[in-house]
């Protein structure tokens, strides 16, 4: 079977005012995602305005990293060799904010271990990484709605 | 109903299209130009009948490539009372509300692509596209995402593919029996530039790119323009060719917005939104329409518009499109037989234009003129261009003036 790896290592990663909160969580081993500080509402990707009230106050609370997936597809690093290994890129829907998808890549498994709607867990990623990384959560563990 | 005041109001009185190749090693606004000239000769007005454009790149500035600036530039028009740039099936819809409105009398539409550097390999080798690549903003994805993995706009539709056929317990064959349909139209059309036919099996050895999205999934990046002449029903009677009227339109948006990240479920994206717009203004229904063409950029895209417009239930097109199937031509036929589905063989056969090429091919099937081509039933057409998450435009147009 294929191997899954995971990104390669990105050129760059732009931080700016509105995402920052975001790359430092995921540097320090944690997922935080932006909520509204007025309504609570979370909300992905970030943005100056809440989508629901309005509010341009926000917070970023950490959160468990567990989650569920919502979907994904695979890709070939390099796409003439079919055998060679692959990526996974796909959409989380964190366990606290089941409306919402993270972009992230899933790790740390074999390609026939992904299934749509398994629970995933956070993965701390060294510095530099450009996406959340998340694994197959042990089957005990509840992974979103 | 909601209000429809430009119904029968406005009409395409010209078109002009440049040939699609491979590697033509032309601009944008060459291309652009060459199909503005043939647009205008086709209507039969020169360059001073112009007064309206509408141009294309995503870019706000009106200038490079083939912006509205650059269009009346290098055509020399002397003075237009609108401008704007479009894209996808809006740059169409732009256009037919300013002459509506009163803003011109008689706009230009300019659509220019080019096989882009971010599109293949061997696109990226290419130092006149990577040249090209670095002038002016011409569409793509209108601004990095947040989280920026998502390489190439292909991985979120197959992630949504993917989505797709777990919610409905289906397969590929949806998509692939679009990819046949599109292909055999374009093995009749000596434009295309694509013009071998395919079987569902082709389409299913074909290469995996992002699974589930193989390469017959994908349109054919090409250099290529479209250009339309738009003007008033009533001016339209006085021009030479036979007019092709609007009757009705609608754009959608929800509040995902652009981003690929947060898509909402699969029967509220944005698809349905400007369908459900469009049948809420048009006289005509589903039932009506002739000729159908949905946006094939990728072919989830096409199965959206197809059980958008309410042609099948959600998760129903591939059994839809196996009731739907002509073995003889290997094509779909809507309506019990009636309705063809993207003659011309869209992008994925005749070539990667947003769509613009689906505007021509339905104006020159419903005025009649496509030879052996033409379809037996021509009197309306159902355009629905876009994508997912942003953008999409859905046009109802019709043969003939409607009084």
């Amino acid at each position: 079977m294929r191997d899954v790896v995971p990104f390669s290592p990105p050129a760059e990663v732009d931080f700016d005012a509105g995402t920052r909160p975001y790359w430092e969580a995921l540097r320090e081993g944690a997922l935080s995602i932006q909520r509204c500080a007025h309504c609570h509402a979370f909300r992905t990707p970030p943005s100056r305005y809440c989508p629901h009230c309005r509010s341009t106050e926000d917070e970023w609370p950490r959160l468990s990293g567990r989650a569920r997936l919502y979907t994904y597809t695979i890709v070939a690093l390099d796409r003439r060799d079919a055998e060679g290994p692959v990526y996974v890129a796909g959409l989380a829907c964190p366990e606290e904010a089941p409306d919402t998808k993270v972009f992230c890549n899933i790790v740390d498994c074999t390609l026939d271990q992904i299934v749509i709607d398994m629970p995933l867990e956070l993965v701390a990623t060294e510095a530099g990484t450009d996406a959340a990384r998340f694994r197959p959560a042990p089957a005990t563990a509840q992974g979103g709605r | 109903m909601a209000r429809n005041p430009l119904k029968d109001q406005v009409a395409v009185v010209g078109v002009g299209s440049t040939a699609y190749g491979r590697d033509q090693q032309r601009s944008l606004l060459s291309l652009g130009v060459e199909a503005a000239l043939k647009a205008m000769a086709d209507a039969g007005i020169d360059r001073r009948g112009i007064d309206g454009i509408c141009g294309s790149g995503m870019s706000p500035l009106a200038v490079g490539n083939a912006g509205f600036l650059s269009v009346q530039g290098a055509l020399g028009i002397e003075k237009v009372t609108w401008g704007k740039n479009g894209w996808l099936g809006s740059a169409f819809v732009f256009a037919v509300e300013a002459v509506f409105s009163g803003l011109c009398d008689t706009c230009l539409v300019v659509q220019s692509y080019r096989r882009e550097v971010n599109m293949s390999r061997s696109a990226a080798r290419d130092p006149f596209r990577l040249r090209a690549s670095r002038f002016g903003e011409t569409g793509g994805m209108g601004g990095r995402d947040f989280a920026r993995r998502w390489l190439h706009s292909g991985e979120p539709y197959a992630a949504w593919m993917k989505r797709y056929m777990h919610d409905y317990g289906v397969g590929k064959d949806a998509f692939g029996l679009m990819a046949v349909n599109n292909r055999s139209h374009g093995a009749r059309n000596p434009d295309a530039v694509i013009q071998r036919a395919i079987t569902l099996d082709d389409y299913h050895a074909s290469r995996m790119v992002w699974e589930p999205m193989q390469m017959l999934d994908m349109d054919i990046p090409v250099d290529g323009a479209e250009a339309f002449v738009i003007t008033t029903a009533e001016r339209a009677r006085d021009l030479r060719q036979k007019p092709v009227t609007v009757h009705a339109m609608s754009l959608g948006g929800t509040r995902v917005g652009e981003f690929y990240e947060n898509t909402l479920p699969w029967t509220e994206n944005a698809f349905w939104v400007a369908m459900e717009g469009l049948w809420a203004r048009s006289d005509l229904t589903r039932t009506d329409v002739d000729l159908f063409y949905p946006y094939d950029g990728y072919t989830i895209d096409a199965v959206a518009v197809v059980e958008a417009a309410g042609f099948c239930k959600p998760g129903e097109a591939g059994d839809y499109f196996r009731d739907c199937w002509d073995r003889r031509e290997n094509i779909l036929r809507l309506n019990g037989g009636r309705t063809l589905v993207t003659t011309g063989g869209g992008g994925l056969a005749h070539g990667r234009s947003g769509g613009s090429n689906l505007y021509a091919e339905a104006v020159r099937q419903l005025r009649g003129s496509q030879g052996e081509r033409q379809a037996r039933h021509a009197d309306s057409a159902l355009i629905t261009i876009g994508s997912m998450y942003h953008d999409p435009s859905a046009v109802l147009l019709r043969a003939g003036e409607r009084r």
